[in-house]
């Protein structure tokens, strides 16, 4: 029997917000996955397309459409660096519904993790953080397709991507991050924070002005990049990170659904301290 | 003429005793560029990326009129 008959055999009519919907349970999705050898993100991703909407995704929809959901289903994206930012990253892109998570970190983690990083149990010091990432993201949507990745973040981490977001923890990797997404044309998502302060800006694969434009005062000398001490007294606290990662996810929901970004003839510069959001225009960055 | 300065993370290693509720309260003479402020204030330029004055982004030759509230931000680069 073909998939989509498989599906619409498990689906159900439901009522919700003066529409009829046919929904599908996670449970059921597993079943045929299981039935079919496909994946579950690929099932997930054909129950959508055929109008089939897993019950999760039931309120995404109205802010955004069941083909949109489906666009969303198919859509690969990568994490580099599953610390703060990246922890918030992935689980906003589960809970959302993006088709394929691919997660790189060399790190374990450390009691330290804990104040922000999502993914940091307690107990979990010692563990791989993409290894904490595999076991817990099916609890929180086992759609998708999680991929991760021990070591460290290189080139050959980009194949098949279409989304690059930025969780990494220096200038440095993020300036190499930049040029690999240049070459291969795929959309950049860069976020970074300190204390109360955090920056995005979203670079598209034809943009004049990259990355080295924010870390100019780094082009001379990169080790410099990779010392965060100066930076590190000032901590990071956990609602500063899940507010640069919502506003990382928001622009990749953008660039998936092929909607113009917000942030990429911006830098949007947040400081919590003032409670200001300064969109910078590109020009006025000095 | 006197200015109030902001200053925001890894900038304040160079500004003794901040407080950041009041910022700094500095005495420049009429027409005072960013840029000799941040020379005044011993704060390298490479290191501001964002230059807010009165609210508004404004950039190393932008001339002080006095009385300016002026906020002077990195780049941030932990993840």
């Amino acid at each position: 029997m073909k998939a989509f008959e498989l599906i619409k055999q498990k689906s159900y009519e439901i009522e919700h917000a003066g529409e009829k919907w046919q929904v599908i349970q996670d449970a059921d999705i597993l079943d045929l996955a299981e039935k079919l050898r496909l994946p579950p993100s690929k099932v997930a991703y054909l129950s959508t397309s055929a109008n089939v909407l897993p019950l999760r995704y039931l309120k995404n929809i109205g802010t955004i459409t069941i083909k949109q959901q489906a666009i969303l289903c198919d859509t690969k994206i990568l994490v580099a660096g599953c610390g703060g930012l990246g922890g918030t990253l992935i689980h906003l892109a589960l809970r959302i519904g993006f088709g394929t998570i691919r997660c790189v970190d060399p790190d374990r983690f450390e009691a330290a993790n804990a104040n922000r990083q999502w993914f940091h149990f307690s107990g979990y010091e010692g563990m791989p953080k993409v290894d904490a990432i595999a076991k817990e993201s099916k609890k929180i949507n086992p759609l998708v397709t999680v991929e991760p990745v021990r070591g460290k973040l290189n080139l050959q981490h980009l194949k098949g991507i279409q989304i690059v977001l930025d969780g990494l923890d220096n200038p440095s990797d993020r300036l190499d991050l930049d040029g690999w997404c240049k070459e291969r044309k795929i959309p950049f998502v860069h976020g970074a924070v300190r204390g109360i302060w955090g920056q995005i800006h979203t670079i598209l694969p034809d943009a004049e002005s990259r990355l080295e434009a924010i870390y100019s005062n780094l082009s001379d000398n990169r080790q410099q990049g990779k010392d965060s001490s100066l930076e590190e007294k000032y901590g990071i606290l956990a609602h500063t990170v899940t507010l640069v990662a919502s506003l990382q996810i928001s622009e990749a929901v953008k660039l998936a659904l092929g909607f113009p970004p917000s942030f990429s003839k911006h830098l949007l510069y947040i400081d919590l301290e003032q409670a200001v959001f300064l969109k910078v225009p590109l020009d006025s960055i000095t | 003429m006197a200015v109030q300065v902001f200053v925001a993370a890894t900038l304040r290693q160079y500004v003794s005793n901040y407080k950041p509720e009041e910022g700094i309260r500095l005495e420049i003479p009429e027409g005072t560029t960013v840029k000799l402020l941040l020379d005044m204030l011993g704060i390298p330029e490479q290191e501001v990326k964002v230059i807010m004055v009165n609210g508004v982004h404004a950039s190393l030759d932008t001339q002080l009129e006095g009385n300016e509230r002026i906020g002077l931000f990195p780049a941030v680069g932990g993840g």
